[in-house]
């Protein structure tokens, strides 16, 4: 077993979580500023999954080995070491087919069935406090086989109830209506990744749980930025610390310039 | 008789681009964005454009809304990417002073590739149901019936440019393309549109497309103008040529957020005369410390 290590940054941490969870021979997509699931596909192809294949979104990039983290999942960059290039045509085909079997969302608002939303914030659609770049792929959350949701910020005004707007449809009311509309196969989201817990969704409700908070970070302050309710066990974990060969992984050969270590200030 | 080239001025081959005009672009977020164009189009007044994006646009269609060119923006993605939502974009639509028809990144694929065969409208699947999507934009969202089995899906209007504008490391001077990088739709808007412009980092000798056709990524036959416009994307990327300017990029922002942009542009856009006289302000020794090779 690793030593754990103690001097990790929380989106390292975060990188930790989503890798372990992928598993080798999957295909997993990303999205734009993908630095943390892009970060979490090199490392888990590093260590548990070597057939995990991958996709760094704009750039068309399959299996990108640049052997640094950039800014952009669209730049050119990317498709050093890549096996293909794929077309965004392409990519659009293989994903509304779902063959994928993951992707990564962020988004302006989360909400306790995993809906996502980047249209807008506000109930007027014309003129709304906050208009969200766009819907962009996150109706796609409803090709893929399951997908990941990744916060950069624990916030009770992101994570709410109900969002105002629907973009990409997670357990959308919590009923089995979603069901009938998904692609085939598409099982909806699987954990919610912030920078203060873990979520997963409870089967029978299809809502988030508290899975696990991570290390120096108490339940009572994780509720307190969460603007809803989740689903509480008895028993909250402790989310795993990077072991010492995660460490060296993301330190020393996928993110030697250090993005990961400066993009979340805690 | 010798065969014609289609090499233009700027002034020249943005002349087709009329108040009403609806254009569209290459970008996948900052790469390949035909930022040159953009000032141009600026330069000449342009107004009352209608912006037919591609899936993650940004930068380009946020500096047009500053500079007064746009009347309505089909979106899919609207934003600035790692340096956060585009400022001028978010104040327009915050203020309703552009028309907004929310699309996204399958729909804008797949009406790309209705115009580009013809189609009379574009196939969607089912899970559009569990968006807001057709329930804030019924223009361009119907609901409909799959003929065969019964089952919900929906259809959109094709994507129709009048006028796509694309930037390229390479094409000859008949319009023969070539992208380096990523394949970001450039050539499936090309068949998409009835004018097609092409700008680029350099114009290739045709012998050199004739010794690797395959390397052409949008043929001749589909372009009206060639346009020379070497760091033609800057402060985007160009790929296989040079890195996007975080610089620039950061200051374009800042600026954005501070309701600022009318300064970026009379700096930047307007005070230049020409695209080389941005390219001086710029300088030699920051345009090519962003060289990839």
């Amino acid at each position: 077993m690793a030593r754990a290590h103690t001097d990790y940054a929380v989106a390292e941490l975060m990188a930790c979580v989503m890798a372990r969870d992928f598993k080798d021979g999957e295909l997993g997509a990303m999205g734009a500023a993908s630095q943390i699931p892009m970060a979490a596909a090199k490392l888990a192809r590093a260590t548990h999954a070597p057939n995990l294949n991958w996709l760094s979104g704009g750039s068309g990039a399959i299996n990108s080995k640049l052997p640094y983290l950039v800014q952009s999942a669209a730049d050119y960059r990317n498709l050093f070491g890549a096996e293909c290039r794929l077309s965004m045509e392409d990519i659009v085909d293989i994903e509304v087919r779902g063959r994928c079997d993951f992707s990564c969302y962020g988004a302006i608002q989360v909400d306790k069935h995993g809906n996502l939303n980047m249209l807008a914030v506000g109930k007027d659609y014309r003129h709304p406090k906050v208009r969200g770049p766009g819907s962009v792929g996150l109706s796609l959350s409803a090709a893929f086989r399951r997908f990941y949701i990744y916060l950069t910020h624990h916030d009770p005004r992101i994570l709410v109830e109900k969002v105002d707007f629907i973009s990409g449809p997670g357990f959308w009311d919590g009923t089995p209506e979603r069901d009938k509309y998904v692609q085939p196969g598409a099982l909806g989201p699987c954990l919610c990744v912030t920078p203060l817990g873990v979520f997963d969704f409870d089967p029978a409700k299809r809502e988030m749980r508290l899975k696990s908070v991570h290390p120096g970070v108490s339940v009572e302050h994780l509720l307190s930025q969460t603007g809803f309710r989740p689903i509480v066990p008895a028993k909250v974990g402790e989310t795993q610390p990077p072991g010492a060969e995660e460490m060296r992984l993301l330190r020393e050969v996928i993110d030697r310039e250090g993005i990961l270590r400066r993009m979340i200030r805690s | 008789m010798p065969r014609t080239s289609k090499v233009k001025s700027a002034e020249e081959a943005f002349k087709v681009v009329t108040p009403g005009t609806s254009i569209a672009m290459t970008c996948a977020h900052y790469s390949s964005v035909p930022m040159g164009a953009m000032r141009q189009l600026i330069r000449m007044g342009a107004k009352d454009l209608t912006i037919i994006p591609t899936p993650s646009a940004g930068l380009a269609i946020d500096l047009l809304i500053a500079a007064g060119c746009v009347k309505k923006v089909f979106a899919s993605y609207v934003g600035l990417e790692f340096l956060g939502l585009a400022p001028n974009y978010r104040r327009a639509a915050e203020q309703g002073t552009v028309e907004i028809s929310d699309i996204d990144e399958t729909s804008i694929v797949l009406g790309y590739r209705a115009a580009a065969t013809g189609l009379p409208f574009a196939l969607l699947p089912a899970f559009y149901k569990l968006t807001d999507l057709p329930g804030i934009n019924p223009s361009m969202f119907r609901e409909i019936k799959d003929p065969f089995t019964g089952s919900t899906c929906y259809a959109m209007p094709p994507l129709k440019p009048d006028v796509a504008i694309l930037h390229f490391p390479q094409c000859d001077a008949y319009g023969n393309a070539r992208q380096l990088g990523g394949h970001h739709t450039e050539a499936l808007i090309a068949k998409a549109s009835d004018h097609v412009i092409v700008t680029t980092e350099e114009i290739i000798p045709h012998e050199q497309v004739m010794a690797d056709p395959t390397r052409t990524t949008v043929p001749g036959l589909l372009v009206n103008s060639v346009v020379k416009l070497p760091y033609g994307a800057h402060p985007g990327s160009c790929p296989a040529r040079y890195s996007y300017d975080e610089k620039h990029l950061e200051e374009y922002a800042k600026l954005a957020r501070e309701g600022k942009s009318a300064d970026y542009i009379a700096k930047y856009v307007t005070g230049p005369k020409d695209h080389y006289a941005y390219l001086d302000m710029i300088g030699a020794e920051r345009l090519t410390g962003l060289r990839i090779c």
